[in-house]
């Protein structure tokens, strides 16, 4: 039989292969096979019409169809072969019976048996052949007959009829002689291989044939067993034998639930099994059913196959823990693989060395490594970072512990401390040898084996799993020296060369611990869940190996296709994952996908082979992590920047009640800097999602800043106190009395700032204006300002002469603080005030300031300021007027707007003088303005509300105005000496000379106009513009429609000058000196002079670069 | 009908299966992680893989060598086929223990090891 076989994967072949068997077969047998084929025709018929009449006319249908379609059926039966429908199964079954009956009964029906045959490899399943084998003979004859004279049919009709083929349009060629050939001499030696199989099969006894007739089921793969001879294979158990060939039909027992009591469906299973044994030994008739199985995961239920439910009922008669009340329940045919199949673990293989993570416990969830495994008795020993509560240990020991509660509070995981031990008296002995460990330990009260500080633990191999791999924070701990790996990083600056040592070593060895890791979960994890479209890679194995490249997309069987980085290769490649690695440049923007740090992203700032130092953006930090651990930001799946509904930089409500912003979010808490902190000491809180409250928003809240100017949210403030006074910031958001501000510059929580609302002062309001002194003034002082003018004529003076400040100061004599200075702003504005101001309703662009650039409507005009409703933003600004630039279709500004005021002080247009491009004290002074101005004191109030109307109405009343007029007249005398202003007062000795170039608080740049003031503490500056130049900002020119401000000496600063620069020695023999700056040479500047005095011009002089400014000269 | 091999005779614990044909039987080992220094046995002779080695895969002798019966065997499997007819039972074509003795086997070893025997 097994011959047979041989025969039938032969056959297959040339079924398969027919085209390649066509051309080199030799002719000897050419003539043999017509005939041949002639005959095994006739004898079909024959064998048809005489065994089953009845069957004929089926067959013959039968045998049309297969002329019509001789290729299509035989496909049919291959695919037959492989997978059997039920009725061919059917067919099967029966045809094999029938052909052993046959083989007995009929030896020489040769033809038929062979026929017989070769429809056997359509469907064998069975190999069930005591009880039906009788049963189905005689049908099955006919149907085989069928089979058999369809598949000669096929090749009679392949062989002989060419035109026919041709009609059908099969793509086969017209078979030719040699093709012929190969078929008969494939039919001859099938026709041997038969007859001697059939006088095998006669000679065998039943168990014998048996064994054959499994063979023959468990080799379905003929070809790599086939042999040319033809001669019988040894029995090789076929590994690949198709499983699919093995589904259930309806032939096979079937599958019965028999329900068990719960707990017990093992034990019903096993018993069954003994139960079998015992009958076998006493003799008694077996049960009628095959197998019994008990899944795992089934509870109460066990399965039995049996033919029939009362076999199942019979064989459980008796048994324990069988509800035999229930009957058993028929598993359905499409169901029947599915229970008895178990769906494959991952297998965990823990091996030393593995990282694990304990699972239950007072260690549960810690990382442990593994020492050593014992398969044996299922245990390990894992290295752990011990949980002692030393206290709890010591009451252990002296029996205390009963009587106390057990400590609820997991202690913490570090390193054993044996001075605590002694402290709390525990047993503790040095250097024990350990027969189980086979090395030396220490230990702690008879029990925790210690070593090098760990907890060497051994534990079932059931209480651990293997774990992902870990993180990098979390395998330092277990790195040499651990105990100094929290602060590694900082090691450096302690002791520089032993920490860095130190450092690289610990490294070293993390990097090495981490390509452990690596190895392990290789396999486990899929390709998809460790690389990411965009990653960085690296190849680590095979031809291309250290070829960089980035992952252009992961296909679904697994295989990575990756752009390379190399000039000669551009096609992208595959991978398959792991012969890659991640590898990230310094200077990729990534994002941690695993571990403490997950969801912070940042940039690569430094690689040492797995382990990368990324700077984060969202915490200003810097940490290290595995590279593999790593994504590239923009495709990075796992962005944590929300914890629950709140997302990073929002507002959000506390349980405790306070108010905080999310300047960090990791995977389970977020970082609130809530309200309660200050400016000095920020009060960061640690948030899970229970601790929030609700989300708040503050986008229609409002504060007051120090000169009680409005904030809203999105105005810039400059922050006035603390460490960070005098930066500029942007509110972020706003609760009561405190807001959040952004500020640029800032590295902790994220840039974010929580302050009190009156310690900063908005942009463009009353703070900034001037340099924010005004909050410096004492009530007296202010009301002293604010009384100062006692007539429209006085202040039209004082104004003119821009000394409003001064003058007081001077006259006064007590108010010696520069800050006195500032004052005038306020007095003007009070003057300056106007309902109908041309500029309301005028499009404007913003020149200059933070918002430079922007475009909006004027809303509301001072004298010095404008409301502007900005077009990109829905907001209102306060912004300088001088700020102001005409919009589209308006030149209009206020500098252009008043030449009546100038002309009428005798003053051109045009700033020809200096002094002519005055602040805007001298407009404010005209008569015609300030009286125009001067009418709205109720709107005045609220415009600035550091005015009490109280004091409004003391305007013009009595007042030290003897002091103010003779100051005055002394001041004017001065100034106008020669008819020309004086630029800098006498004896002045500062550095803000005439033309030098100063940076303002705002960030501008000007050129100092005028110095004046008590010892030279005021500046008029022109402001200008400026463009960037080799980075920094550089005067450029004077904005000619902009007036000159007047500044507070410490509010601006020099601005230092670059190569090529006219510059002004401002300190020093050469003060005054104006030359160019040839050339910077580290803190020294190489000057070249530019003077009228023709000795002096051209000299090169040598000057310390703080002692130069840089010059610029309006003409 | 061939010999049956003899069922486990703990039904959950101590029970290992064979890597090679599944053949499910008891085999307690020296419980070593109960304590430490005293070698103690199992109170039960449940060794059956050690007295009367695997009934299906007699090349491999396991019989009285502890370690190779640990090391071809193993506790890391699920369910439990009791086979009482190989020859006739769908299951047994299904899971491949169509040759075996008639005898408990796993349904499913989950153990790498297999791949080694």
């Amino acid at each position: 039989m097994a011959e047979a076989e041989e025969e039938e994967a032969r056959e297959e072949d040339v079924d398969d292969g027919e085209n390649g068997l066509r051309g080199g077969e030799e002719p000897e047998k050419a003539a043999a096979k017509g005939g041949d084929d002639d005959e095994e025709e006739k004898l079909d018929a024959g064998v048809g019409a005489e065994e089953n009449d009845e069957k004929d006319s089926e067959d013959d249908s039968d045998d049309d169809s297969d002329d019509d379609s001789d290729d299509d059926s035989e496909e049919e039966e291959e695919s037959g072969d492989e997978e059997p429908s039920d009725a061919e199964d059917l067919e099967g079954d029966e045809e094999e019976e029938e052909e052993e009956e046959n083989t007995r009964k009929k030896k020489t029906q040769k033809k038929k048996k062979r026929k017989n045959k070769f429809i056997d490899d359509v469907a064998d399943e069975d190999d069930d052949e005591d009880d039906r084998r009788k049963k189905k003979k005689k049908r099955a004859k006919g149907k085989d007959g069928k089979a058999v004279s369809r598949f000669i049919d096929d090749i009679a009709d392949a062989a002989g009829s060419d035109d026919e083929e041709d009609e059908e349009g099969d793509e086969d060629e017209p078979i030719d002689d040699a093709e012929r050939e190969a078929l008969a001499r494939e039919m001859d030696t099938r026709l041997h291989a038969r007859v001697e199989q059939a006088q095998r099969i006669d000679a065998a006894d039943d168990e014998e044939l048996e064994r054959m007739v499994k063979e023959r089921y468990e080799s379905r793969r003929y070809a790599d067993a086939y042999d040319e001879e033809g001669q019988r294979r040894g029995p090789i158990v076929n590994e690949y034998v198709d499983q699919q060939s093995l589904h259930p039909t309806v032939r096979d027992p079937k599958l019965w639930m028999v329900a068990v009591k719960q707990g017990k469906e093992r034990e019903v299973t096993i018993c069954l099994m003994q139960k079998m044994i015992n009958l076998q030994k006493t003799n008694k008739p077996p049960m009628k059913i095959m197998s019994v199985v008990t899944q795992d995961h089934l509870k109460g239920y066990v399965y039995v196959e049996a033919m029939r439910d009362d076999h199942v009922k019979k064989a459980l008669q008796g048994l324990r823990h069988v509800y035999h009340m229930k009957p058993p329940k028929l598993v359905p045919l499409k169901e029947m693989v599915e229970s008895i199949s178990v769906a494959k673990k991952e297998v965990e293989v823990i091996r030393p060395d593995s990282w694990v993570r304990m699972r239950s416990g007072v260690y549960k969830a810690d990382l442990a490594k593994v020492v050593e495994v014992n398969y044996g008795d299922n245990s390990c020993v894992v290295k752990i970072l011990p949980r002692f509560d030393y206290q709890h240990l010591a009451d252990k020991e002296s029996g205390e512990a009963k009587n106390k509660p057990k400590p609820t509070v997991r202690p913490a995981a570090r390193l054993f401390s044996e001075t605590e031990a002694k402290n709390k008296n525990l047993s503790f002995e040095r250097g024990k040898f350990d027969r189980t460990l086979n090395d030396r330990v220490d230990v702690l009260c008879g029990t925790h084996k210690i070593k090098d500080g760990y907890l060497l633990k051994r534990c079932a191999l059931t209480t651990v799993k293997l774990t992902e791999a870990p993180s990098l924070d979390e395998i330092q701990k277990f790195a040499p020296g651990g105990d100094e790996e929290d602060d590694d990083f900082d090691d450096e600056e302690d002791d520089e060369d032993g920490g860095a040592r130190r450092k690289k070593s610990t490294n070293n060895h993390i990097n090495r611990l981490a390509k452990l890791t690596m190895n392990e979960k290789k396999a486990s994890k899929s390709a998809a869940a460790r690389f990411l479209v965009g990653d960085q890679v690296i190849v680590v194995e095979g031809d291309l190996r250290n070829l960089e490249g980035v992952i252009k997309r992961v296909d679904a069987d697994g295989r990575v296709i990756v752009d390379p980085s190399h000039k000669d290769l551009t096609d992208p490649l595959p991978f398959n994952p792991e012969q890659l690695r991640k590898h990230f440049k310094v200077g990729s923007t990534v994002r941690v996908v695993h571990g403490a740090h997950e969801g912070a992203s940042g940039m690569v700032v430094k690689v040492s082979d797995q382990i990368a130092t990324v700077f984060s953006t969202s915490t200003n930090e810097e940490f290290s992590v595995f590279m593999r651990d790593l994504a590239d930001d923009a495709e990075a799946a796992t962005r944590v920047d929300r914890i629950g509904e709140y997302a990073l930089h929002d507002l959000a409500m506390l349980d405790d009640g306070n108010v905080g912003v999310l300047t960090r979010v990791e995977k389970d808490v977020a970082f609130v800097l809530t309200n309660v902190g200050t400016l000095e000491r920020p009060n960061v809180k640690a948030c899970k999602l229970a601790d929030f409250k609700r989300k708040m928003n503050s986008r229609n809240q409002t504060a007051q800043d120090g000169a009680m100017e409005l904030i809203d949210v999105g105005s810039i403030v400059r922050i006035n106190e603390g460490q960070l006074k005098d930066v500029n910031a942007t509110v972020e958001h706003i609760y009561k009395g405190t807001i959040w501000v952004k500020a640029r510059g800032v590295q902790r929580d994220g840039g974010i700032v929580c302050l009190r609302s009156r310690q900063c002062f908005v942009h463009g309001g009353q703070g900034t204006r001037q340099g924010g002194a005004i909050p410096g003034l004492t009530p007296a002082m202010q009301s002293a300002f604010t009384n100062a003018p006692k007539s429209p004529g006085h202040a039209l003076i004082a104004q003119s002469m821009g000394l409003t400040a001064q003058m007081a100061n001077a006259s006064g004599g007590m108010y010696q603080q520069p800050a006195v200075q500032q004052r005038r702003p306020v007095i003007q504005q009070r003057m300056g005030r106007e309902r109908a101001d041309p500029m309301v309703g005028k499009l404007v662009t913003i020149r200059r300031g933070v918002y430079a650039g922007y475009k909006g409507k004027v809303v509301d005009c001072g004298p010095k300021t404008a409301r502007v409703e900005l077009q990109a933003q829905a907001r209102t600004v306060t912004v300088n007027r001088d700020e102001l630039g005409g919009g589209p279709g308006s030149t209009t500004t206020y500098g252009t707007a008043a030449p009546a005021a100038y002309g009428g002080y005798g003053y051109g247009q045009q700033p020809v003088d200096r002094y002519a491009a005055q602040t805007p004290a001298h407009t404010a002074a005209t008569p015609a303005h300030g009286a125009g101005y001067a009418t709205t004191p109720a709107r005045d109030n609220a415009w600035n509300p550091t005015m009490t109307p109280g004091r409004d109405d003391a305007w013009g009343a009595d007042e030290p105005a003897g002091a103010h007029a003779g100051s005055i007249a002394a001041e004017y005398g001065k100034n106008d000496k020669g008819g020309k202003k004086q630029l800098v007062p006498d004896g002045y000795d500062g550095d803000y000379l005439p033309g030098t170039v100063v940076k303002l608080m705002n960030g501008s740049q000007g050129v100092v106009k005028r110095v004046h003031g008590v010892g030279g503490s005021a500046l008029d500056v022109q402001p200008g513009i400026s463009n960037v130049k080799s980075g920094v900002e550089h005067f450029e020119k004077i904005s000619r429609g902009a007036r000159a401000e007047t500044v507070a000496e410490e509010n601006v600063e020099l601005v230092v000058p670059l190569k090529g620069d006219d510059v002004i020695v401002v300190n020093g023999d050469e003060r005054g000196e104006v030359a160019e700056l040839v050339m910077v040479d580290g803190a020294d500047g190489v000057l070249k002079i530019k003077s009228s005095n023709q000795e002096k011009n051209g000299e090169v002089i040598i000057v310390d670069m703080s002692r130069l400014a840089r010059y610029f000269d309006d003409k | 009908m061939s010999p049956a091999a003899p069922p486990p005779q703990e039904f959950n614990k101590h029970t290992r299966a064979c890597l090679r044909c599944k053949l499910v039987k008891t085999f307690d080992q020296v419980s070593r992680s109960r304590s430490t220094f005293s070698i103690t046995f199992h109170p039960f002779d449940h060794y059956q893989f050690l007295t009367d080695g695997c009934e299906n895969c007699d090349t491999l002798n396991l019989k009285n060598n502890t370690e190779l019966v640990s090391q071809s065997t193993t506790n890391e499997y699920s369910g439990v086929i009791s086979l009482i007819d190989p020859k006739a039972s769908w299951a047994s074509k299904w899971l491949r223990l169509g040759q075996s003795k008639p005898g408990c086997y796993a349904l499913e070893i989950h153990s790498l090891k297999s791949t080694k025997i």
